[in-house]
């Protein structure tokens, strides 16, 4: 059956997406269906059933005209686009996943760059060594990190150079491979939800133990040790925050490769979501998150009003619904 | 062994659905495996002609689609006959009835 409903699927992907294609598609669908099960009650084997259905379905051709589909038939052989085998897009999700593995971690390390710097100050004041030393370590780690870091971002740009086509050239996937990152898509979902939550939250609680601290003691030291907390609880809460929405942005990146504007754009609910009519906010609302969380840290960090700051995200979460119910609207559905 | 050539019986796939249709409504497979059964397998109707067929002659007002819940539950477009279908139906009898007529005159069997 799943033979049958790759066929189908295969036929239809380069035909407009309108009202009359999708009812032939899902007509055509229920006639081999039966076809296959009677064949299948008849006795017949899967791969038999599969042959006479495909081979008893006739022509596209002949729809053309009582569909309006002629005009789009014809253009096929020019916007013809390469198919991508399910080895690249599995290598593609897996490239990506390390990835964007990678730029957490050096994200990460650039949080941390601080931290050398304290931790070389509380040496400093806590065990009343000298200067010298201690600072000389804390800018060899600094530097250290810095270009770990940045090795990480270059390296990751030369890495994923070769998946640039699928942004630029004409390619896209069948209604297999769709099913299948549907699934995988699904199935990492509930994981990304908690990493994304426990980010937020180690983001959002990470000056807990500078309060705390600072409440209990007037002592520099371990308030600088407080510091250090922050920056670690930020930094790790960061790291997760990317990588949550890691492999999800692989497979939306792949399943928009159809054009919505046909039937194989059809294949995804993603393509359901929100999309905003217009392009400004469009754009804006990609980097939505980042900012908020940008906004979020350096307000924090520039004032120090860490009881306050958090009100941001209450009225992130607003401004997002009120931008969505203004300029979003829900697209295609299947 | 002869089979049918698809340009003759393209003109009479129209009649073939409607005389099914003349009993009650149905779907798309109980057409196509009637046909096939009635020609006694000696015609199989393609799914893509079958289905042109339905929307041209619902365009035409000769048939109406409806959805109905099968027995076990699935929801099928079923197709009935319409006043103008029975009508036309009629004509294409006639038709066929002369055009039979008229080329039988011109056929013997060599031997």
């Amino acid at each position: 059956m799943e033979a049958i409903r790759n066929y189908l699927e295969s036929m239809f992907a380069n035909l407009p997406n309108t009202t009359e294609v999708q009812r032939a598609k899902s007509e055509l669908g229920q006639m081999m269906e039966d076809k296959y099960q009677e064949l299948i009650e008849e006795g017949k084997t899967d791969n038999e059933a599969v042959g006479i259905v495909i081979s008893d379905f006739g022509n596209l051709d002949e729809l053309a005209d009582t569909l309006g589909i002629r005009g789009a038939m014809q253009a096929q052989p020019q916007i013809q686009a390469r198919l991508l085998t399910g080895e690249e897009v599995k290598e593609y999700v897996s490239d990506d996943g390390r990835a964007t593995f990678a730029t957490s971690i050096g994200v990460m390390l650039c949080i941390f760059l601080p931290i050398p710097f304290i931790a070389a100050e509380c040496v400093i004041e806590g065990l009343h060594t000298g200067e010298r030393i201690p600072f000389a370590l804390a800018i060899t780690c600094f530097f250290v990190m810095l270009a770990a870091a940045i090795a990480i971002f270059v390296m990751n740009g030369i890495k994923m150079e070769k998946w640039k086509y699928l942004k630029r050239d004409a390619v896209c996937i069948d209604y297999a491979t769709a099913d299948y990152l549907q699934k995988v898509s699904d199935a990492d979902r509930s994981g990304h939800a908690v990493l994304k939550v426990v980010g937020v939250l180690l983001c959002v609680f990470c000056f807990v133990p500078v309060a705390v601290i600072g409440s209990l003691t007037d002592n520099d030291v371990p308030a600088m040790i407080g510091a250090i907390i922050l920056f670690l609880c930020v930094g790790i809460g960061v790291m997760m925050l990317v990588n949550a929405g890691a492999k999800e942005d692989a497979y939306k990146t792949l399943l928009r490769l159809n054009s919505p504007a046909t039937v194989g754009g059809n294949y995804v609910r993603s393509q359901a979501e929100i999309r905003y009519t217009n392009p400004t906010v469009e754009k804006f609302m990609g980097v939505f998150n980042p900012t908020i969380l940008c906004i979020y840290l350096c307000w924090s960090f520039l004032t120090f009003d860490w009881h306050i700051t958090w009100i941001i995200w209450p009225i992130a979460a607003v401004v997002r619904y009120l931008i969505n119910s203004t300029w979003g609207e829900k697209g295609g559905k299947f | 062994m002869t089979s049918i050539s698809s340009d003759v019986i393209r003109g009479y796939n129209d009649t073939m659905i409607l005389y099914l249709l003349l009993d009650g409504p149905s779907y798309g497979y109980e057409i196509s495996k009637k046909i096939r059964e009635i020609s006694e397998e000696k015609y199989v109707i393609k799914e893509t002609t079958l289905y042109s067929a339905f929307t041209r002659m619902e365009k035409n007002g000769y048939i109406q689609s409806f959805y109905q819940t099968a027995e076990n539950g699935k929801r099928r477009t079923y197709y009935q006959i319409t006043q103008e279908g029975i009508t036309y139906y009629q004509q294409k009898y006639n038709e066929w009835d002369l055009t039979q007529e008229v080329v039988q005159h011109f056929m013997k069997k060599i031997l």
